[in-house]
């Protein structure tokens, strides 16, 4: 490591009965068995065997890897469930994210057949904002105990040495600070195994009487790699920093987020919301200096018992408004059953609020009301309407329709943004007043009075269309609209073509209808003005 | 002087509306040509309420092409029925709606298209917002009232016309009411369809006269229908007469 870099600061957690709290710690399904011997159960070949087992239950001699019927001779009072590792996992995952809230770079490092997971967070930098690192792992412990998970927490200069410390290294208490470049000194004294070695790789070291981390430091590293292969010298090395060992967060930590924590929990939506205007505030004063403004948004509500609530949102347009973005989140919160299970004792006691997509936004001039200066703010103003409008009633709902260069209806016009410019046109010469204002979603089959087969080319006399019939008056067609072969794989028949008509009734309704070239029946596809 | 000169008079008549209307000024004025003479404001004024009644499905056309005109280039909100047949835009091309400016919201329910009725009114860089609401109250017809005078823009509720009038259609919180209903177009020459024409009746407006016409849309505003003898002589159907290759008697 040379001078220049500042050094990396890794906590590592390991909750040695992670399979186990999860499931019985407070308002899970079997918070009953807490203190009771309780072990999860894996199918093996030759039968069932103990997963995880709690404390109690290895108070009582029962071992991970024991078959169930032993343990069950063992211990008669033992409750038993059948493991679920991809619960376990998908659980640890939303651990490892509610972990954020100390910092943004997280990452899960093991889930164990014996139940013990282990999680990283890469705490550089973060230490002092928690009043330093004895205070920052005293509240990670703090906050896992009160969510119901036994955990212990070292903080090292690498992800190998805050690893072997957290296993290996705690004496008393449950969380070790290694301090900056003394991992050598702090580590020696630990055995092999907290170099995260395969267990036989462990035994073989111990029967050479390389008992310790220390003897290994001590060794060069060329004999070690020839003896027992590039892993071990790989692990040393990690341990002490000449490796670099990147730890892959689960998502990558954004620029802009902001976060808030709460002396007590809070319930209320009022709450939330208060506490939301302030980071809105803040995330718009760095988006104001960096010139960018937000297209999508995340809040993550955390909750004391270790779960999250999260609500996203876009943007039709960069924003960096606090007052219309807290608006936009307003009506979501409003529908977020977040405070609806929240009982007293798990309240919301953090949020934070990240901005995943930013683009660039100029800075807005600040200038005198004048005539015209309406206009150049209606850009502002619309973006607002179509971002209110894409919450409530969904982002799919609002659209503009752009030409598309198709002569069949239904593939004239394309879905378009609602904002941003549309090019082309339709052209007023051959569309104006030739389409239907409205179109429906589908041809819908009418009913011919007069058969059409009198003249093959001719529109109907009348027609009957839900149940009223109506006298065809004046007709104007056919208008021809072709299959478009070229769209097709393999080439429409030649009768695959419609014959519009536009048709005026006695009333003076009109009508666009066409003859099927195929089938030879007549739809309506929409009403003219 | 035993007459006031006119610029007075002007003031005047501003004054009784700012005391009629609660509001500054009057609200600027679309004319519509014959109907005007039976509004007291000379024309329709924008960022106001106004419902069409529909008596059968052309008074959407009328609608597109009342849009069109209070659209005045700036955007517009259709807010239509999810499901509905929906707006389309080279239909509505002829209408001086371009794709460009033409918003389309769909709304699954009253409630929500109300809502964003409102939420549109209120929003000045629109010029206009058009809904298609099933039946309009008069609580919710006096929430969008306002909004449009906040927003200063035009707002048009469609809804379908029944043949018993309830007691929500006998009193709108609308500025006009009108019943519109499609009315055969004048005929062609060629036999085929004439302009678009719509049988248009003030139904209510307070210091309006109730009054019915045949309006025609033909170029790019509203006209009265063409007498049959007057469409002979009509500049642009003699073009057409060259194009379509009939000699002019």
């Amino acid at each position: 490591m040379t001078a220049m870099q500042i050094s990396r600061r890794i906590v590592s957690l390991w909750l040695p009965d992670f399979a186990t709290d999860r499931l019985t710690r407070r308002g899970a399904s079997h918070s009953a068995w807490r203190d009771r011997p309780f072990v999860t159960a894996l199918q093996q070949q030759g039968g069932l065997v103990l997963g995880a087992a709690n404390q109690a239950a290895r108070a009582s001699g029962l071992r991970p890897g024991q078959t169930l019927a032993d343990a069950s001779a063992l211990c008669p009072m033992l409750k038993t469930v059948a493991g679920d590792p991809l619960a376990e996992s998908a659980a640890l995952a939303l651990l490892a994210r509610w972990c954020t809230r100390w910092s943004p770079w997280t990452a899960v490092e093991s889930l164990g057949a014996d139940g013990g997971a282990g999680i990283w967070i890469d705490a550089t930098g973060c230490a002092h904002l928690f009043g330093g690192e004895q205070a920052l792992l005293d509240d990670m412990l703090a906050r896992l105990a009160a969510a119901g998970f036994a955990a212990l927490a070292a903080i090292a200069d690498t992800p190998g040495a805050a690893w072997a410390a957290a296993r290996f290294g705690i004496a008393e208490g449950s969380s070790a600070i290694v301090p900056e470049g003394a991992a050598r000194q702090w580590l020696a004294g630990l055995p092999a195994a907290a170099l995260r070695l395969p267990a036989a790789a462990v035994e073989t070291l111990h029967r050479l009487g390389l008992r310790r981390v220390g003897d290994l430091l001590a060794l060069p590293r060329a004999p070690l790699a020839a003896r027992f292969g590039p892993h071990l010298p790989l692990r040393l090395d990690q341990l002490t920093g000449d490796a670099a060992e990147p730890i892959g967060p689960e998502r990558a930590p954004l620029p802009y987020r902001a976060r808030l924590e709460f002396a007590e929990p809070i319930g209320r939506n009022e709450d939330v919301i208060a506490a939301l205007d302030r980071l809105l505030e803040s995330l718009c004063r760095t988006m104001e200096r960096d010139r960018k403004g937000a297209r999508r948004l995340a809040l993550t509500l955390f909750r004391i018992d270790g779960t999250l609530a999260e609500v996203a949102l876009g943007t039709a347009a960069p924003v960096r408004d606090p007052r219309h973005l807290a608006r936009l989140f307003a009506d979501k919160l409003d529908r977020l059953d977040a405070f609806a299970d929240a009982d007293p004792g798990n309240g919301i006691e953090a949020i934070l609020l990240a901005v995943p997509t930013v683009e660039p936004l100029a800075a807005r001039q600040i200038d005198l009301p004048t005539e015209g200066s309406g206009a150049r703010d209606g850009g502002d103003e619309l973006a607002r309407l179509v971002d209110r409008l894409a919450q409530r009633l969904g982002a799919d709902s609002v659209a503009r329709q752009a030409p598309r260069g198709s002569h069949v209806p239904e593939r004239a016009v394309a879905p378009a943004a609602p904002l941003g410019r549309i090019a082309g046109v339709f052209d007023s010469r051959t569309t104006e007043l030739f389409r239907p204002v409205t179109l429906m979603r589908r041809p819908e089959s009418v009913e011919t009075i007069a058969p059409p087969d009198v003249a093959p080319d001719s529109p109907p006399a009348a027609f009957r269309w839900r149940g009223a019939t109506r006298r065809v008056a004046r007709a104007e067609g056919p208008e021809r609209i072709a299959a478009e072969w070229w769209h097709a794989s393999t080439p429409p028949p030649p009768s695959a073509f419609r014959d519009y008509w536009r048709v005026e009734d006695a009333e003076g309704m009109r009508w666009w209808l066409f003859r099927d070239g195929a089938a030879g029946r007549w739809f309506l596809h929409g009403v003219l003005a | 002087m035993t007459y006031a000169d006119p610029a007075t008079i002007d003031w005047l008549r501003e004054r009784i509306w700012a005391l009629e209307q609660g509001t500054a000024a009057p609200p600027p004025v679309l004319a519509l040509g014959a109907p005007d003479a039976a509004l007291p404001w000379g024309g329709l004024p924008l960022a106001r309420l106004h419902q069409i009644v529909a008596a059968d499905q052309a008074a959407l056309g009328f609608a597109a092409a009342l849009l069109g005109l209070m659209a005045v280039g700036k955007p517009v909100l259709w807010c239509g029925r999810r499901g509905a047949a929906a707006p389309f835009l080279p239909g509505l091309a002829g209408f001086g709606l371009a794709p460009q400016q033409v918003l389309v919201a769909e709304a699954e329910r009253a409630v929500e298209a109300l809502w964003t009725m409102e939420e549109g009114l209120r929003c000045p860089a629109l010029g206009a917002v058009l809904g298609e609401i099933d039946e309009l109250a008069p609580a919710a017809a006096r929430r969008l009232q306002l909004a449009a005078e906040t927003g200063g823009v035009a707002g048009l509720v469609v809804t379908p016309g029944r043949a018993t009038p309830s007691l929500s259609q006998s009193f709108s919180g609308a500025t006009t009411r009108w019943r519109v209903g499609a009315a055969p177009s004048a005929p062609t020459p060629w036999g085929g369809l004439g302009a678009p024409a719509w049988h248009v009746a003030l139904e209510r407006c307070r210091g309006g006269l109730p009054r019915a016409w045949v309006l025609e849309w033909r170029d790019g505003s509203f006209a009265a229908p063409h007498p049959p003898a007057a469409v002979a002589a009509g500049p642009s159907l003699s073009r057409l007469r060259e194009r379509v290759g009939v000699r002019a008697v």
